[in-house]
C-alpha cells in the first residue's frame, strides 16, 4: 500500500510538480518535432517490413491508369492526353495517400486504441497527423516514380520537360497543399464516426472529377474555376500538365506561376485551419464524449 | 470527505456528466466529490455502469464534465490540459492498442518520445522497463504476436516510461491470468514504493482486488459515490466489531457463555459450531465460538481467560466481512446483480 | 435420463450447406436482414444521399468528360457509358461484398467464430450479405441511368425489352456473386493484404468487361480474356435489353440467343465451382488459423 505524503512535504511536491511541467517554447518545439519523428517510424518500418503493399499501391492506380488510357484511345485523342494522365494518375496517389493514409488514421486509432494513448500523451495530435503524413510520403514518392515508369512503358508516353526545377517545384508545391488539406480532413474524419470509410469513398471519385485529374477543369466552367480555387488537385495538376505536356499548355486555365501561388497560400491556410481543427474537434470529441467512441 | 488543506492529488469537487443519448439524456456521474492524497492508491468500485470509467476519462483529460471542476496536482484538468499529460499516464484492461508490425521495443521507444523523454534518456527507460517486467525474450517479437498478457505486460511498461506523477489503472487485470494480474499488482505497488508521492487511481470491479492493493476505496454505483474509506472503515460500517472466530477443545465447566461475555472488551459470544472429526476420520471434537469484541486488543483477555480455564485453543481466526458485503448493504444488491440490471436498462 | 438409440440426433454429411435447404434459406434471410441492418444504418441521411448519389455520378461525369477531350459525344456514347457505369455499380457491390462481409465479420465485429460454430454454413450467410449489397447498389444504378436519361440517352423504342430483361438480369447478378463468393473464399485465407484483393479484382474486371470502352481498344489477347467473363456479357444484355442498342466489335455482333446462352453456360459453371471453391477456401483458413485473426495485428 502507498504512504501519502500530506503537510509540507505534499506542498513541495506539488511546486516541484508545477515547476516540472511548465516547458519552455523551445522544449515545446523539439517535443513536437521528435514526436513528428517517432510517428513518421512506424510507417516508414511498417513499409519496409510488408513490402506487400507496394503491389497493391501499384496496381489499383496502374489499373485505373489503363481503364482511363483505353477510354481516352477509343476517342482516338492525341497522345498527348495519355502523357497527362499518367502523369495524373502519379500525382492522385498523393491525393489517395492524404486521404486513406492521414485523413482516415485517425478514425483507423480510434478503433484500435491508439488515439487514447495519444491524446494522453503531451504530444498534440497535429504532429502526429504530420509525422504520419511524413512517414508515407516516402512510400508515395516510390509509387508516383513507379506508376510513370509503367505508364511511360506501357503506353509509350513522351514528355518534353523545358524547366526540370519548375516540374519539380509545382510537383512539391502540390504535395506540400494536399498534405496540409490532410491535416484538416484528419479532423473531420475524427468527428465522422462510423461514416468515415464513405467519407474517404466520397473524397475519392468527386475530388477527381473537381481536380480535373483527367480532364482540364476548364472542362468543367465555374464549377472548374471554384474547384481550383480549394482543392489543391486542381491547380497542381493544371500546372503539371502546362509544365510536362507542353502540347496541353493551352488548357490551362492560369499560368503556371499563379496557380504556383495558389498551391502556396493553400499550404498555409490548410495548415492553420487544420492545427486549429484538429484542437477544436478534439474539445468537442471530449465534450460530447465521442472522441473515443468506437465507430460501429 | 477530508477537510485537508494540504494540496491533494486529485481533487474533484461537484463533478457530472450527462451524455446525450437516442433516448434522452443519460447521467453518468451526479455530483462527485473526491479528495486523493498523493502518493495513496485510490480505488474506485462499483459495478459495471456505475460511472468508474467516466471519472477516469474525466480526471485523465479524455472527457470533459459536465458540471463541477478537477484538478491533478492543482491543475485544472479542463483548461490546464496539456500540463496534466506531462504528468500522468494511464492504463486500460483490455487494451489492444498498438501497431502490429512494430516489436515491443520499437512501440515503447516510440511512446518514449511521445512522452518527451531525450533519445538517450528514453531508450534507458524503455530497456530498464523491458527487464523490470520480464519481457527481455519478446523484446524484438512484432506486437501482432504478443498474448493477451504479454501486450498488458507492454502496456504497464509504457505507462512507467514517463515516471508519472498519477497512473490512471481502468480495470487493468481484465483478461489476466491469476498469475498475471498479480505480477501487475506487485509492479504497481513497486512502483509506488519507488518515488514518495506517486499516486494511483484504480478503477475495478474486483472486490478482492481492491481489497487488497488499495488505501482508500470509493464505492459508486449509479455516478454516485455511495462511501469512501479505508477498507477496514468500509467494512466497519457491516460490521462495527471486530469478529474472531476462535475453536477450543471444549468450553471449560467454569466458564459459561455468559461469562465470557462479562470478559473487558467483549460485545458477544456465539457458539457458531461443534466440529468433529476431519474428512480423514482423524481428529479431536472443537468448540467454535463467535466473539464479538470491541478492539482487536480485548482477544488476548479471552485467550487468557480460556486458557486459564483449561480450554486448549486449538485455531483462532479474523472474521471480516468481505466488501461485496458492504457493497450489498449499501447498495441493496450484489455486484453480480448490479450488472445483470445495467445489462437492462 | 438416457438418451435412447431411437432419439439420437440424425448426423448430415458435411456439404457445401452444412444442412438442409431450409437451413439454407434461413441463414441466407437471417445474414440478408443483418446486411440491411448494416449497409443501412448510415448516421446522417445526407452520407446515404452523398454515397449513393453524388460518387456514382461523379464516377459518371469522369468518364464523360474525359471522353469529351476527344470532342463532341454523341447520346450513342453517353449511352454506352452510362449503361456500363451503372451495372457495374452492382458488378463492384457484388464482386467485393462477400469479402467485405467475411473480414467485418473476422475484424470488426470479430463474429465470425461464432457464425462458424454454429450448424449455419458461412456460404448462404456470404451470399445473404452480396445479395443485399448489390440491391443497394442497384439503386445507384438507376440513379445513373436516369442521369443518362436527363442527358438524352434515348432508351429503347417501345420500352425495354422485359423478356430479355428478365432473363438476363438474374443470371448476371447470380454469376457476379458467384465470383463474389469465391473471391470470399480466396481472401478469407490471407492474413496480410486480404482487403486490398476484392478492389483489385474489380478494377481488373472494369478494366476487361467493356463498361466504359469498346473490347476491341484492348490488345487482342486480353480481348480473348474479356469475351470469357459472363460479366461482359451481361452488361451487353443490359444494353440491348434497356437501350436497345449494340456494342461495337465481337460483342456486338453476338446474336442475343447465343448470348443468353454464353452468359447461362457462364453462370452455371461458376455456380458449379464456386460453393465448392468458398467452402475449400473457409477450411484452408480454419487450417491455417485465420478464421479469427486480423489483418491488421
Amino acid at each position: 500500500m502507498g504512504s501519502s505524503v500530506v503537510g509540507a512535504e505534499a506542498t513541495a511536491l506539488i511546486s516541484r510538480i508545477h515547476e516540472e511541467t511548465s516547458w519552455s517554447l523551445g522544449r515545446r518545439f523539439r517535443h513536437a518535432f521528435v514526436s513528428v519523428v517517432a510517428r513518421a517510424y512506424p510507417r516508414v518500418i511498417g513499409a519496409a517490413r510488408e513490402p506487400s503493399w507496394l503491389f497493391f499501391d501499384l496496381v489499383f492506380p496502374i489499373l485505373g491508369m489503363c481503364s482511363i488510357v483505353f477510354l481516352l484511345r477509343s476517342r482516338g485523342v492525341d497522345e498527348a492526353w495519355i502523357a497527362s494522365t499518367i502523369l495524373a494518375t502519379a500525382l492522385l496517389s498523393f491525393w489517395i495517400s492524404v486521404v486513406w493514409m492521414m485523413g482516415a488514421q485517425f478514425h483507423w486509432e480510434r478503433d484500435s486504441g491508439n488515439l487514447l494513448l495519444y491524446i494522453t500523451a503531451p504530444v498534440g495530435l497535429g504532429a502526429i497527423a504530420l509525422g504520419m503524413a511524413i512517414g508515407g510520403a516516402l512510400g508515395v514518392v516510390i509509387r508516383a516514380v513507379i506508376i510513370t515508369v509503367a505508364g511511360v512503358l506501357l503506353f509509350g508516353a513522351k514528355y518534353q520537360v523545358a524547366d526540370p526545377f519548375l516540374l519539380a517545384l509545382v510537383i512539391f508545391a502540390g504535395v506540400a497543399a494536399m498534405y496540409s488539406l490532410g491535416v484538416c480532413l484528419s479532423s473531420i474524419f475524427l468527428i465522422s464516426g462510423r461514416e468515415a470509410d464513405h467519407l474517404g469513398s466520397l473524397l475519392n471519385e468527386p475530388m477527381q472529377l473537381l481536380g480535373g485529374v483527367y480532364a482540364p477543369v476548364r472542362s468543367m466552367g465555374t464549377v472548374g474555376v471554384v474547384a481550383l480555387g480549394i482543392l489543391p488537385l486542381a491547380p497542381a495538376i493544371d500546372a503539371l500538365r502546362q509544365v510536362a505536356v507542353p502540347q496541353l499548355a493551352a488548357t490551362g486555365i492560369l499560368p503556371v506561376g499563379v496557380e504556383l501561388l495558389i498551391l502556396l497560400v493553400m499550404t498555409i491556410v490548410f495548415g492553420v485551419i487544420g492545427r486549429l481543427l484538429l484542437a477544436h474537434i478534439e474539445r468537442i470529441g471530449r465534450s460530447g464524449g465521442k472522441l473515443l467512441a468506437r465507430a460501429d | 470527505m477530508s477537510g485537508s488543506t494540504s494540496p491533494a492529488a486529485v481533487q474533484a469537487t461537484g463533478i457530472g456528466r450527462v451524455f446525450n443519448a437516442k433516448g434522452g439524456p443519460v447521467t453518468a456521474l451526479d455530483g462527485i466529490d473526491l479528495r486523493i492524497e498523493p502518493g495513496e492508491l485510490f480505488g474506485v468500485l462499483g459495478p459495471n455502469g456505475a460511472g468508474k470509467s467516466t471519472l477516469i476519462k474525466i480526471l485523465s483529460t479524455l472527457l470533459l464534465p459536465s458540471t463541477g471542476s478537477a484538478s491533478i496536482f492543482g491543475l485544472d484538468v479542463v483548461t490546464e490540459t496539456a500540463r496534466v499529460r506531462r504528468i500522468m499516464n494511464l492504463v486500460a484492461g483490455g487494451d489492444f492498442s498498438g501497431y502490429g508490425l512494430l516489436t515491443v521495443r520499437e512501440q515503447l521507444a516510440m511512446f518514449a518520445q511521445f512522452y518527451g523523454l531525450p533519445y538517450r534518456e528514453g531508450m534507458a527507460k524503455v530497456d530498464a522497463q523491458i527487464a523490470s517486467f520480464g519481457i527481455e525474450e519478446i523484446r524484438d517479437r512484432k506486437i501482432s504476436a504478443l498474448s493477451t498478457g504479454q501486450r498488458q505486460k507492454l502496456n504497464f511498461a509504457r505507462s512507467f516510461l514517463n515516471d508519472p506523477w498519477i497512473l490512471f489503472l481502468d480495470e487493468p487485470t481484465i483478461g489476466l491470468d491469476v498469475s498475471a494480474a498479480r505480477d501487475v499488482r506487485d509492479r504497481v505497488r513497486a512502483f509506488q514504493a519507488e518515488q514518495p508521492g506517486r499516486t494511483v487511481l484504480l478503477t475495478t470491479h474486483y472486490m478482492a482486488e481492491a481489497d487488497e492493493m488499495c488505501d482508500r476505496i470509493a464505492i459508486v454505483d449509479h455516478g454516485r459515490i455511495l462511501a469512501q474509506g479505508t477498507p477496514t472503515e468500509l467494512k466497519r460500517m457491516v460490521q462495527k466489531d471486530a469478529l474472531f472466530v476462535v475453536g477450543i477443545d471444549v468450553l471449560p465447566a467454569s466458564m459459561s457463555l455468559d461469562s465470557l461475555r462479562g470478559l473487558p472488551g467483549v460485545v458477544s459470544v456465539a457458539a457458531r459450531d461443534t466440529d468433529g472429526s476431519d474428512a480423514s476420520g482423524v481428529g479431536s471434537p472443537m468448540l467454535r465460538l463467535a466473539i464479538g469484541l470491541k478492539e482487536d486488543a480485548a482477544l488476548g483477555g479471552v485467550i487468557s481467560a480460556l486458557a486459564a480455564g483449561g480450554a486448549h485453543l486449538q485455531e483462532i481466526s479474523k472474521s471480516e466481512p468481505t466488501l461485496e458485503e458492504v457493497f450489498v448493504q449499501l447498495v441493496g444488491r450484489g455486484i453480480s446483480e448490479s450488472d445483470e440490471v445495467s445489462d437492462g436498462e | 435420463m438416457p438418451i435412447s438409440a431411437g432419439s439420437a440426433p440424425e448426423v448430415r454429411p458435411f456439404g457445401p450447406l452444412r444442412g438442409s435447404a431450409a437451413d439454407a434459406a434461413r441463414s441466407l434471410v437471417a445474414s440478408a436482414r443483418l446486411a440491411w441492418a448494416i449497409e443501412g444504418n448510415w448516421a446522417e441521411p445526407i452520407y446515404l444521399a452523398a454515397f449513393l448519389i453524388v460518387r456514382p455520378l461523379a464516377f459518371l461525369g469522369l468518364f464523360l468528360t474525359v471522353l469529351s477531350i476527344g470532342g463532341t459525344l454523341n447520346v450513342a456514347t453517353i449511352g454506352f457509358v452510362v449503361m456500363g457505369q451503372a451495372v457495374f455499380q452492382i458488378v463492384s457491390a457484388a464482386l467485393e461484398g462477400p469479402t467485405h462481409a467475411l473480414l467485418d465479420d473476422r475484424e470488426r465485429y470479430r463474429t465470425i467464430r461464432y457464425i462458424f460454430a454454429t450448424p449455419s454454413s458461412l456460404l448462404p450467410v456470404s451470399i445473404g450479405r452480396s445479395l443485399v449489397k448489390a440491391s443497394i447498389a442497384g439503386f445507384s444504378a438507376l440513379i445513373v441511368i436516369g442521369a443518362g436519361v436527363l442527358l438524352g440517352v434515348p432508351m429503347r423504342a417501345g420500352g425495354p425489352d422485359l423478356l430479355l430483361l428478365m432473363a438476363v438480369l438474374p443470371l448476371g447478378l447470380l454469376s457476379v456473386v458467384g465470383l463474389g463468393i469465391v473471391l470470399g473464399g480466396v481472401c478469407v485465407q490471407l492474413r496480410n493484404d486480404a482487403w486490398a484483393y476484392p478492389q483489385a479484382v474489380s478494377s481488373t474486371v472494369f478494366l476487361l468487361c467493356g463498361a466504359i470502352f469498346p473490347l476491341e481498344v484492348l490488345p487482342g489477347p486480353v480481348q480473348g480474356i474479356s469475351a470469357a467473363l459472363p460479366i461482359t456479357w451481361w452488361i451487353e444484355g443490359l444494353r440491348r435489353a434497356l437501350l436497345g442498342t449494340t456494342s461495337p466489335g465481337i460483342l456486338g455482333s453476338m446474336p442475343t440467343k447465343e448470348l443468353l446462352l454464353i452468359l447461362a453456360a457462364g453462370t452455371v459453371i461458376i455456380w458449379l465451382l464456386s460453393p465448392r471453391l468458398f467452402v475449400a477456401g473457409i477450411d484452408r483458413a480454419r487450417e491455417k488459423g485465420y478464421l479469427d485473426r486480423n489483418t491488421a495485428s
